[in-house]
């Protein structure tokens, strides 16, 4: 009988080729370790020296957790600029592509990974050992999204396996229970955010979320981050004085930590009582319409399940779960934005009355 | 073998969906564009995911509304046409051993309407990749090739 060749698993061997290169980091400039909980599942993250972690680790601050001895997640995290350490040179069939600079998303085996190209970063995430390894070339230059939301895109493939999912919505709240806010970039999710927060709401997120959908529907807050455009900062004036990137506001959003404006309210889960999607703005007093679960989900789905790159099967079920259970509405916002907490407000006492 | 006597399957690597109240909300991964079918679409995609026949799809629906049973002989194999076309469902080679039934359903609407298929195309543009720039030969990620 012939030998049968083994099977080549080149993402296999460039995932263990990361790995060792972030161990090689850490070797080179020491182990910091941050925990952090998201819908009481706990994350553990190994950065490569101190500075990478300050650098990093800022979004999540508001929900550091003590360290357990079996974590849920793993992540270790090291950047080539502070330790020397470049990305491994081969990368299997891929490396063509990826001398390229081209972004690629592949799936092989027990390993995701994601090269989002070479001033961006790279995520792996082992689904068998729920470990992931981190890339960003220059912590002290990374991209917008990663200085917001990072690990955004590791999270969005781990959660679904603990039934919990990213959404890309904002969530906001008052004693009555909170609000998802759905919408493309652009819709005012993050401007009605703010525009709540500064009107004494609580806040979850601007962007990107997790929840899980059981009898109840659960938001959990995963960055304490905030982003707007720049023509929009004289409009939320206290979030205008916490920007930390005044100096990029050309090409990128402005990006504040909203526990530096009131930590207190920034929580780390709320009850949600409905769930709205922003269509548009106009001038006039915000109008909230009910839509249909089937309509909503049609709204919901797409930016969800599209915003972050790899497997989302079971994110769609979860959104439909949402639609469901909760009411979904309509909003067009008011360009007068504290006009639209007001009508937010209104909405989440009724449901509270109904309920 | 003629479309009538084909099985489809969802193409399940590119293509996520989800039915609620009988409407379809289909996402193609692959393209970035989505789509949503309600009412006998809705039906129809149910009973293609449960490798019903092209055939036995037209006949169950022919039972249901026997008045129109010439306008779903040509609306539905063009339905199906159109969900292949946009790489939503592949030709199954074997029945589902789950299906059964006929998959019709109390919510499916009390009169024929021609299945539709709606397309959106607004979230393209996520999906569009972004080259950088070519990296150094030698030191590799992420130095820049000086040349380029």
């Amino acid at each position: 009988m012939s030998e049968q060749a083994p099977v080549a698993r080149p993402l296999d061997d460039f995932a263990l080729a990361a790995a060792l290169c972030a161990e090689e980091a850490i070797a080179r400039l020491g182990l910091r370790e941050a925990y952090f909980k998201i819908a009481g599942l706990t994350l553990k993250t190994r950065f490569a020296g101190d500075a990478l972690h300050d650098q990093i680790s800022r979004p999540l601050a508001h929900i550091r957790s003590e360290p357990v001895a079996e974590p849920d997640l793993t992540i270790t995290v090291w950047d080539t600029a502070l330790s020397g350490i470049p990305l491994p040179k081969e990368a299997g069939p891929a490396a063509g592509h990826l001398r390229r600079g081209l972004a690629l998303l592949q799936q092989e085996g027990r390993y995701l990974s994601l090269f989002e190209g070479v001033d961006r970063g790279l995520s792996v995430y082992d689904v068998e050992n729920e470990t992931a390894v981190y890339w960003v070339p220059d912590a002290t230059r990374i991209s917008e999204g990663d200085r917001a939301t990072p690990f955004r895109v590791i999270l969005n493939w781990w959660l679904p396996s603990k039934n919990c999912a990213m959404v890309h919505s904002a969530g906001i709240g008052t004693e009555a229970g909170g609000v998802l806010l759905f919408g493309l970039s652009g819709a005012g999710k993050s401007t009605t955010s703010l525009a709540s927060f500064e009107a004494g709401f609580e806040f979850l997120a601007d962007d990107l979320c997790a929840i899980t959908v059981a009898e109840d529907v659960t938001a959990y807050s995963v960055y304490c981050s905030a982003k707007v455009y720049e023509h929009n900062l004289e409009r939320v004036p206290n979030f205008a004085s916490l920007v930390t990137n005044p100096q990029g506001l050309e090409t990128e959003k402005a990006i504040g930590f909203l526990t530096q404006w009131d930590e207190g309210r920034v929580v780390r889960a709320m009850p949600i009582r409905a769930a709205i999607v922003l269509t548009a703005k106009e001038p006039g007093p915000p109008k909230l319409n009910r839509i249909a679960p089937a309509m909503a989900l049609r709204m919901f789905a797409p930016p969800s399940v599209l915003n972050l790159p790899g497997p989302t099967k079971s994110l769609l079920g979860i959104l439909a779960r949402l639609c469901s259970r909760v009411p979904c509405y309509e909003m067009q916002i008011s360009t007068e934005l504290p006009e639209n907490p007001r009508a937010l407000r209104q909405l989440l006492a009724s449901l509270e009355t109904r309920a | 073998m003629g479309l009538l006597d084909t099985r489809f399957k969802v193409n399940d690597r590119d293509v996520i969906a989800e039915t609620l109240d009988g409407e379809v909300i289909i996402i193609n991964l692959n393209s970035g564009c989505y789509f949503s079918s309600d009412g006998i679409g809705g039906h129809v995609w149910e009973a293609l995911g449960r490798r019903q026949s092209v055939g036995a799809i037209v006949e169950q629906l022919g039972a249901l509304f026997p008045d129109s049973t010439a306008a779903i002989g040509e609306d539905v194999p063009a339905y199906v046409e159109q969900l292949c076309s946009e790489e939503l469902i592949l030709e199954a080679t074997e029945p589902d051993g789950a299906q059964s039934g006929n998959g019709a359903h109390g919510a499916m609407a009390m009169s024929y309407a021609r299945p539709v298929l709606h397309k959106y195309t607004d979230f393209q543009e996520l999906l569009k990749l972004d080259p950088i720039h070519e990296v150094h030969e030698s030191v590799g990620w992420p130095v820049a090739n000086p040349s380029d």
